[in-house]
């Protein structure tokens, strides 16, 4: 997993609109894992 | 080393398509879906934070060090106050009592309405304070100008004299007097008149010391050369306030300016450059658009001047109205004697008023005394008729007294310049024709009114109102529009008319702006950039 470290990155090739995108992206990704997640008080077995 | 926005875009592909198709069917399903939902949540979570830090990091790099010199825009300001204080002191078209502020004074309690009795107290404190300045203790025998009047004032200033402020007697006396004598406020204002009429001497003699004064510690030899050193000051401050990138930035931040319409290919920047920029002009030659950006800062000057114009067409107008048929023929100036006419008359009305209130304040109706109270409440009321009555001619008189200033400059050449400077040197008889010409007599309108047409009487770049003839149809699009051509910019009059001058400003500007951020050592991108880490920043602080 080490090479998923964003340190193992280099955001300075990144274009401007790319470092954006890449932020927006992970908004947009994180929203979606909050959307997804159960509460699992709510569930019978 | 990888590119991370392509690693995330496939690994958060991936993800997803493995959390859209992970079991739900039982808990421990959900367990599973939810641990790992919180596992990739929170490598992700890593992500933003390290490259919200980045983003700010670069953000905080572009921006720039301040481009504009503060300090010398505050000592300017100083200067140009100092130097208006002279242009208004000096002015030649108005007299001691402008100078001295009586007319704005009796502006308001013309408008006593609009106040409470505190504000009214004020405005009388106004009147006394100017008196003393010049060296004149007003006493109660001063307020002599209905028995009513005296009883009030003398009360008004035991309290002045006391410094207490506590005006709660006096607030009583007023109730007590109003309901015999309504039009009190309007007598205290008659009384004011007079005695700044029987001071002129000692007002004139004031002001004379004050301009020698201020010209002396502002080294000024005249009011010709004081206008030419405000002028100056005026085209530096104008350049020191010119807007900067980091004016520009700041605008973005603040939500205030739209950057993607600066950038190529917007709809905006592709329009505003289509109507002003000449078809054979390359935009990316710096020199040729260096040039129009020039004729662009002028042509944005008389646009901004020709939308003030417009803002009071409708004063200028009701002057044209008021005045046109009173244009003396050429051979036919004669001098006005209106004004002189109506002082003759209120000089002998209130030598009649006070025979009057001789009778009144002795308690002696002629050799003998008084029969009855009757005797001295019919006295009393024939006072207040005659005082009622000088009101109506004191308004007759005001309207003489800017009528004869009007006279005195009236023509056929005359301009809306010499227009505005006339309005501008009279306070009170600007409000009233504001009044009139927009049909309000609401005070904060009219102020605000007032302000706005004094910033646009003093701006100094005013130039096509300085050959607008009042008494002679213009067509100001027209002229614009023909000046600018010649320039090689195609502005039609349509591009002119009123509802599209603000449209045509702001095409203007964006094609400014544009010019000096590509002329700077930053670039739209980096704008756009910083407005982007900006937004995301106050969004996360908001959550």
């Amino acid at each position: 997993m080490k090479n998923e470290e964003i340190i193992d990155f280099d955001l300075s090739r990144l274009s401007l609109p790319e470092l954006i995108e890449a932020y927006e992206d992970i908004e947009d990704f994180l929203n979606f894992l909050k959307e997804n997640k159960i509460e699992e008080d709510d569930l019978d077995e | 080393m990888n590119n991370f926005l392509d690693f995330i875009k496939k690994d958060i592909e991936a993800k997803r398509t493995l959390v859209s198709t992970m079991p739900t069917k039982t808990k421990t399903n959900i367990k599973k879906l939810n641990q790992t939902i919180d596992n990739i949540s929170n490598k992700y979570i890593n992500y933003k934070t390290s490259l919200v830090n980045y983003l700010l990091v670069k953000s905080r790099s572009f921006e720039l060090k301040d481009d504009n010199n503060y300090v010398n825009t505050d000592k300017l300001n100083e200067k140009i106050i100092n130097l208006e204080h002279v242009k208004f002191l000096l002015n030649p078209s108005n007299t001691y009592f402008e100078k001295m502020g009586f007319d704005t004074l009796l502006y308001q309690i013309n408008n006593y309405t609009t106040f409470n009795f505190d504000s009214l107290n004020d405005i009388i404190n106004g009147f006394l304070d100017k008196f003393e300045l010049v060296g004149i203790s007003l006493t109660k025998d001063d307020f002599n100008y209905t028995c009513y009047v005296h009883e009030y004032m003398a009360s008004f200033l035991e309290v002045r004299t006391k410094k207490t402020k506590n005006y709660d007697k006096t607030a009583e006396i007023f109730e007590q007097i109003y309901w015999i004598n309504p039009e009190l406020i309007e007598h205290i204002e008659l009384n004011f008149r007079k005695l700044i009429k029987s001071n002129e001497k000692k007002f004139n003699n004031y002001i004379i010391e004050s301009q020698k004064e201020a010209m002396r510690d502002n080294k000024i030899e005249n009011y010709n050369d004081c206008l030419e050193k405000l002028k100056s000051l005026y085209i530096d401050l104008n350049l020191a306030k010119k807007e900067t990138v980091s004016d520009i930035i700041a605008l973005v931040k603040k939500s205030e300016l739209d950057i993607d319409q600066l950038k190529e290919g917007s709809k905006a920047r592709i329009n505003a450059y289509n109507t002003l920029v000449p078809k054979d002009i390359d935009p990316n030659d710096q020199k040729e658009m260096a040039k129009i950006c020039n004729i662009l800062e002028k042509l944005k000057l008389n646009i901004e001047e020709y939308n003030n114009y417009l803002e009071f067409l409708p004063l200028f107008n009701e002057f044209k109205d008021e005045y046109l048929s009173l244009v003396p023929k050429d051979g036919e100036e004669k001098p006005y004697k209106g004004l002189k006419e109506i002082e003759e008359r209120i000089n002998a009305k209130e030598n009649e008023l006070e025979k009057i209130n001789r009778k009144i304040f002795s308690g002696k109706p002629g050799f003998f005394e008084f029969k009855s109270d009757n005797d001295l409440k019919h006295l009393k009321r024939e006072s207040v008729i005659k005082a009622k009555e000088l009101y109506e001619l004191y308004k007759v008189f005001d309207e003489e007294y800017f009528k004869d200033k009007v006279m005195s400059i009236l023509s056929n050449t005359l301009t809306i310049m010499d227009v505005l400077n006339l309005y501008y040197s009279f306070d009170y008889f600007k409000k009233l024709a504001i009044s009139k010409a927009y049909n309000t007599t609401n005070f904060e309108e009219i102020s605000k009114y007032s302000e706005n047409f004094d910033l646009f009487a003093m701006n100094t770049t005013n130039i096509i109102v300085a050959g607008l003839p009042v008494f002679d149809e213009r067509n100001i699009s027209k002229i614009i529009a023909n000046k600018y051509n010649l320039n090689s910019i195609k502005l039609t009059e349509e591009d002119l008319s009123e509802d599209n001058l603000i449209p045509l400003l702001n095409k203007i500007l964006l094609i400014l702006r544009i010019n000096k951020i590509e002329n700077s050592k930053t670039s739209i991108e980096k704008i756009w950039f910083i407005s982007k880490v900006n937004k995301i920043m106050s969004s996360d602080e908001k959550r």
